[in-house]
């Protein structure tokens, strides 16, 4: 294959890195074996290369339809909206990162809190007072008795939250997704 | 108005239907797709729709796919045929597809 083909693949290839290494391995085959095809029937490169289309909006298209169809939450699926607000331009850069890491943060504290508030309440009862426990609202600071039921509202309303942010993440890559879409 | 807007809508609405209707009737790969759709302006796609398309009705199990060594001088190829869940959902979007014909004609008759 010619060496401008290759490194066509090895750009989709680097630009679909978050995918788990199988199915990048599976996608850039597939892909390959499309060149090779038209290759086979007499395509220069760059007609090939034109016929796809940029390496980068390709891999794009990968990372954002594996988004935009499933609204679950899943690390790896962090990792595909990272390296797709790397290529959706400046409303990407501002909006992206701004609303998936605070949903994370959100989500991840909506776990911890509980935990932590059980602790609280155990150590109470074999009479310990943790004092890097506390949970605190305002001026009102719960008793270690309420810590753990306390804990367990704020935890929900912060998984609440943090699942309203990623669903405002996945909506901004839909709508540029469509965009880009509707400029092809 | 532009016609243009409107005719990709319609693509993009019937795009699934289009891929599941020919892998129904036999397996295809991603380029024979392709170039079959080519053929046909109103339903042409590009690489970068049909690929990531193809690999989410796999996901879904709608689609199975398997790869296969080719003729002397041509590259492997990757498969696709539909599973039984893809042909219930190929007959569920062709009833709807009738119905949305006939809805249309009732409405030209008034």
């Amino acid at each position: 294959m010619e060496r401008q083909l290759e490194s066509y693949l090895d750009t989709v290839d680097r630009h679909l890195r978050p995918m788990p290494a199988s199915e990048r391995v599976d996608i850039v085959k597939e892909i390959k074996s499309e060149l090779l095809e038209l290759e086979a029937q007499g395509l220069r490169p760059e007609e090939i290369i034109a016929r796809l289309g940029a390496p980068k909006e390709l891999a794009a298209a990968y990372l954002s339809d594996a988004i935009a169809k499933n609204p679950k939450f899943s690390w790896k699926r962090l990792g595909s909206v990272i390296a797709f607000y790397s290529l959706a331009g400046l409303g990407g850069m501002v909006v992206l990162p701004a609303a998936s890491i605070t949903a994370v943060t959100f989500m991840v504290c909506g776990a911890v809190v509980p935990v932590m508030g059980l602790l609280k309440f155990l150590a109470s009862l074999i009479g310990i007072d943790l004092p890097w426990v506390m949970l605190q609202f305002g001026n009102w600071t719960a008793p270690a008795v309420l810590a753990f039921p306390v804990s367990v509202a704020a935890g929900a309303m912060l998984l609440l939250a943090g699942r309203g942010l990623w669903r405002v993440t996945v909506g901004f890559v839909r709508m540029v997704e469509q965009k880009r879409r509707g400029l092809a | 108005m532009n016609i243009e807007d409107w005719r990709s809508q319609i693509k993009r609405g019937t795009l699934e239907f289009c891929v599941l209707l020919m892998i129904g009737q036999g397996e295809r790969y991603g380029y024979e797709l392709i170039s079959q759709l080519e053929k046909r302006p109103i339903l042409a796609a590009k690489e970068s729709t049909i690929y990531p398309l193809l690999r989410r009705l796999l996901k879904e199990g709608l689609l199975a796919s398997t790869w296969r060594e080719s003729a002397e001088g041509l590259p492997p190829r990757k498969y696709y045929t539909i599973t039984d869940a893809g042909r219930e959902y190929l007959a569920a979007m062709e009833a709807e597809w009738r119905d949305l014909l006939s809805a249309i004609d009732e409405l030209k008759e008034g």
